[in-house]
């Protein structure tokens, strides 16, 4: 079993639609609310292909998603997605060394970014 | 008897207002008019005494007694020397002394000195500088910075020490302490008169004291307070110079305000459109991402209907966006009117509160509803709907998926409306915050929404005549409270 892209993202209906999206392109996708349900779940042993991360979330944001998540030796490596309707995602990205997609994000956009970052679906 | 010619010299020597001093080439008293005695504060004898007697009480009165030696050693050295400078004598009057040889057929025989009283210019020349350097310096927006300059120049110019303070309502705070003698510390308190905007002059254990407003179109801004050399009493031209300056100094402060209170709008400004760019932009994701996927038939049958509740959701989030913009837009323009009929609160919570079940189910908090009997009064309906789901809303969106109570309560000639939620409760000092416009009582970076929905919250009760508060009851949650006239009040 190929390992699943994550969707880390608190507003439900983007959450769905996102995660529509990719099981329809093929992709295994797992969603968390936010930062700190992410965490928690890569605690539990998941190991994404993917993160598909936005910025503005409660308890926990992007930014400081990234850090704990770097802490562990398994996730130095996973590739981040930012998505985000933020004017500075492009400007954070780099400075976290990650790729961006500004929100509205289309479909063919999505999908190239994807397949470029994890290859497509198994 | 004397010769015209020797009467008119003499008449004329002591006519000028010039002290005049003569030596010989050995350095005796060969003559000195009235005037001389009179700058030096001479008794005749001086005059009749040797040279060395008469150096050594002008040595006495002078500022620096080190270079005056060391001058007229330099002219004893060269007979030929001709010279003009400026004499500062200890008790803040300025000299200015000229000298020249005196010859007798090509010879030199002695020396001849004028002394010319010159503080009055001296005075006006040094004001008028410190006025200049100073406005020059308070032309910076950087203005405790600038206050820290002007003290200086006050201090090097004519005071033994300067302290400015800025004051806001009432209270000061001292921006610039300075003194010539850094062992002496200057702190003193701002003078009651010139909290009330007059300037004054005083005097405590024997020093001389100046102190000066700021004032401002807001009023007393700041203050200046001035101690003079030691040894010396300030003048009334002083104090006027130190008004001068105060007024200045007033005038900049106020620009500096205008000038911050303009870049914080303009900051305000780019943080709401940053964030209402954000906001708008979350929904169009969703919208049209559903809209793609549907054109494309890549919705399986089963999650057509997702995909259209999510399309319906997202649409209904786009046009409360803009409902609140058009209303800010009304609130600012003075547009925002009411329509009143008899209204029952508890009905419009009851309908506001089903409206928002599916948003209630999704955070997990529970709503119950304590409503009496109809609640009625003379209200806006639609306007009333509005703050009910909004407070209902935040209390969804902060409520951390505990339960909320709605309660309406009918008092004599009023209703009360208290919405409480179980959540993130409110910090004291961010509560006066939440109701002004683009304010929120949490970081942007963590929760959305435009910033303004307690602001219009707040616009439409004050304009049904009521008023809204917030209390956090214990260290979680947050509690509404709305009290609502059943007439409004004519405005």
């Amino acid at each position: 079993m190929i390992s699943p892209v994550m969707l880390v993202e608190d507003d439900e209906d983007i959450r769905e639609v996102v995660a529509m999206a990719l099981t329809d392109l093929g992709y295994n996708v797992v969603t968390a609310v936010d930062g700190v349900d992410a965490l928690r779940q890569m605690r539990g042993g998941l190991r994404p292909s993917l993160v598909l991360l936005d910025m503005m979330m409660p308890r926990m944001d992007g930014e400081a998603f990234v850090g704990a998540m770097r802490q562990h030796p398994d996730l130095v490596e996973t590739p981040v997605l930012l998505m985000s309707g933020h004017q500075k995602v492009h400007q954070i990205a780099q400075a976290l060394h990650l790729t961006a997609l500004v929100k509205p994000v289309g479909l063919d956009e999505l999908r190239n970014t994807v397949t470029r970052l994890v290859g497509p679906p198994g | 008897m004397a010769s015209p010619h020797t009467s008119f010299l003499e008449a004329t020597v002591e006519a000028t207002a010039d002290g005049i001093l003569v030596v010989d080439r050995r350095g005796r008293v060969a003559f000195a008019n009235e005037r001389f005695r009179a700058l030096w504060d001479l008794p005749p004898s001086v005059i009749d005494a040797d040279e060395g007697t008469l150096v050594t009480t002008m040595l006495a009165q002078v500022e620096d007694p080190h270079a005056f030696r060391a001058e007229l050693l330099e002219h004893e050295a060269v007979p030929e020397r001709q010279s003009k400078e400026l004499v500062r004598l200890r008790d803040g009057r300025v000299l200015e002394r000229q000298s020249r040889p005196q010859r007798v057929g090509g010879h030199v025989v002695g020396r001849v000195w004028t002394y010319r009283d010159v503080s009055d210019r001296e005075r006006l020349l040094r004001r008028t500088l410190l006025l200049s350097d100073c406005t020059r310096l308070l032309a910076s927006l950087d203005i405790e910075a600038a206050l820290r300059g002007v003290a200086e120049l006050t201090v090097r110019s004519l005071a033994e020490a300067c302290a400015i303070d800025l004051l806001f309502e009432k209270r000061p705070k001292r921006v610039a302490s300075i003194s010539r003698d850094p062992r002496r510390s200057f702190t003193p308190r701002v003078h009651e008169r010139v909290l009330g905007g007059s300037a004054t002059m005083y005097e405590v254990d024997g020093s001389s004291y100046i102190s000066v407003p700021f004032p401002s179109k807001d009023g007393i801004v700041g203050a200046m307070t001035l101690r003079a050399l030691i040894g010396r009493r300030f003048l009334a031209e002083d104090l006027d110079g130190a008004k001068e300056l105060g007024r200045r100094a007033g005038l900049s402060i106020e620009n500096a305000t205008l000038y911050r209170r303009a870049q914080e709008a303009v900051a305000a400004r780019d943080e709401f459109l940053s964030i209402a760019s954000h906001e708008i932009r979350g929904p169009v994701a969703a919208l049209h991402l559903a809209a793609q996927m549907l054109r494309r038939g890549m919705v399986r049958p089963e999650s057509r209907d997702k995909a259209f509740a999510i399309i319906e959701r997202e649409d209904r989030r786009l046009a409360r966006f803009v409902d609140e913009l058009l209303d800010i837009t009304r609130i600012r323009s003075g547009a925002l009117v009411f329509s009143f009929s008899p209204v029952d609160l508890g009905e419009i919570v009851r309908a506001a509160a089903a409206r928002l079940e599916p948003e209630l189910a999704r955070s997990g908090s529970h709503l119950s509803l304590f409503a009496e009997e109809p609640v009625r009064g003379q209200w806006d309906a639609f306007r009333l709907d509005q703050v009910v789901t909004n407070l209902i809303a935040n209390a969804i969106k902060f409520g951390l998926g505990r339960p909320i109570d709605v309660r309406v309560t009918n008092l004599n000639d009023h209703a009360r409306l208290i919405v409480q939620d179980r959540g993130l409760g409110i910090p004291p000092e961010a509560r006066e915050r939440i109701f002004t416009p683009f304010a929120r009582g949490v970081s942007a970076r963590h929760y959305g929404g435009l910033g303004l929905g307690l602001y219009i919250v707040k616009t439409i009760i004050e304009g049904l005549s009521g008023e809204v508060r917030v209390e956090s009851p214990s260290s979680t949650g947050t509690r509404f409270v709305i009290e609502l006239p059943k007439t409004p009040r004519p405005r």
